[in-house]
């Protein structure tokens, strides 16, 4: 049972390792407009759901066999429920690559530094995640809601800088409004990354964080 | 924390010659709820139950000091008669044991002796106590055939409709379904649910998954010792003691 479990955080581990992967490179792309990039990062989608299909179903056939309880108990539920999570960050690395893909080949720096702080800050706060997950060590993790507050405020700024360029440079229209989305998945991904840290917390130290 | 407290044990200690076997056990079981007892092989978890119906008065030698006090009253206390004790707080052990009788007189042996011998009334109470059991509906038309051509699930039910049938409030189960097969433990489990409406039931188990399952309450021993005593949800999902969830997640035991 032990070297099975262990075997399973590892495995989920890595899954968010590899949706992470996907977030970070759809972000490079997306800076310097890099379609290749953009395209390894579609294709590597289908593993990402292999991955979560396969701990899935094992972590069910854990549950239904040992039946856990306490700590043992916890870190299954909490490893359910953060596969879950990757995969929804994988998935929108992969839906920013896909609107790579169909950007038109012009300059659209001016929109890039604040969402590239954004994008900084939402994959450091994941990294911390499942650092904190795989170690299970929750210190650097505790109060991800204040770094999810200034994702929020990056996002409420490239909201305003995306429109006042769209207003400015009417051509670019159909890139700030991808610019409006790809905003938007990241200050999601934010959000994703405070669950996953509430879980993680639970899994650790049995108590729920209040996470405003 | 939990409802009416029915038994409190301030002190209990227990020793079977110079064998201490229940050490210092301060506790209060709640009244209409089922608690579990878990805890390793020779934790002392029968021996404690034992003492709620005075049953370790049948063993020599055996000490007790402290109090064990039920609904105020000690157990052990001058004029305290164990025979009564024993009505009000009844017991079913691991393995079934209906006397060989019928599933009628079995029900009916402990009214008799408690005075009853009106027919109508006996019938009354056999067919009340079968039904609170779960029992009746499968003996109804052969009451007065031999117990012991039931099945082991039903003759456990039998032992708890003979345990009813004297009107008790507390109802003791040492591992009440160690010898039964999992469809029979079920309709235990089930019957266990209905009965703590209306009853305090404490059952000793070694299955985690029954504890969590049927009981209200978990009190988790060791070596004679109450490690922890909390609702089950919570000894379950965050133990507060180290060695309880090193216990309960099988890392020793």
């Amino acid at each position: 049972m032990r070297t099975e479990m262990a075997s399973i955080h590892g495995a989920v581990a890595e899954m968010g390792e590899y949706a992470l992967v996907m977030l970070t490179e759809s972000l490079d792309a997306l800076y310097v407009n890099d379609k290749q990039k953009a395209l390894s990062v579609i294709q590597k989608n289908p593993s990402l759901t292999v991955q979560y299909r396969t701990l899935e179903e094992e972590m069910f056939r854990f549950i239904a066999i040992y039946q856990p309880v306490a700590r043992d108990m916890r870190k299954m539920v909490c490893s359910i429920r953060l596969i879950y999570n990757f995969e929804r960050i994988g998935r929108m690395g992969k839906d920013i690559a896909k609107m790579i893909i169909d950007f038109p080949d012009v300059n659209h720096r001016p929109c890039i530094t604040s969402i590239s702080s954004m994008g900084e800050a939402v994959t450091k706060m994941i990294s911390d995640c499942v650092t904190a997950y795989l170690k299970e060590e929750s210190d650097q993790i505790l109060e991800m809601y204040k770094r999810d507050d200034i994702v929020d405020s990056l996002y409420e700024i490239v909201v305003e800088e995306t429109i006042r360029w769209m207003n400015q440079v009417s051509v670019m229209i159909p890139v700030g409004a991808s610019y409006l989305i790809i905003a938007r998945l990241l200050e999601r991904c934010g959000d994703q990354a405070c669950n996953i840290a509430e879980m993680v917390i639970y899994m650790i130290s049995g108590e729920r964080p209040v996470f405003l | 924390m939990k409802s009416d407290t029915i038994i409190t044990t301030e002190h209990l200690n227990l020793w079977y010659g110079t064998n201490h076997a229940l050490k210092d056990i301060c506790m209060e079981l709640p009244d209409k709820k089922t608690t579990a007892f878990i805890g390793p092989s020779g934790c002392g978890k029968s021996t404690l139950i034992r003492c709620f119906n005075r049953m370790n008065d049948l063993v020599d030698p055996c000490t007790i000091t402290g109090t064990i006090s039920y609904h105020g009253r000690d157990l052990y206390g001058p004029g305290c008669d164990p025979v009564a004790v024993r009505m009000k707080i009844g017991m079913v052990f691991q393995k079934p044991n209906p006397f060989p009788k019928s599933t009628y007189e079995n029900v009916a042996f402990g009214p008799r002796i408690h005075g009853i011998k009106d027919k109508n009334k006996l019938d009354e109470i056999v067919k009340e106590s079968l039904q609170k059991a779960a029992l009746w509906d499968e003996v109804s038309d052969r009451l007065f055939d031999s117990a012991l051509g039931l099945s082991g699930g039903q003759q456990q039910r039998l032992c708890i409709a003979r345990t009813l049938a004297v009107n008790p409030e507390i109802i003791l189960m040492d591992e009440p379904c160690s010898a039964l097969d999992p469809i029979a433990t079920a309709k235990i489990e089930d019957l266990i649910e209905v009965l703590k409406r209306d009853y305090c039931v404490i059952i000793v188990t070694h299955s985690m998954s029954q504890a969590s399952r049927v009981s209200d309450y978990t009190a988790f021993m060791y070596l004679g010792d109450l490690i922890e005593f909390g609702e089950t949800r919570q000894i379950f999902e965050n133990p507060k003691e180290e060695l309880t969830e090193n216990y309960i997640t099988g890392r020793f035991g």
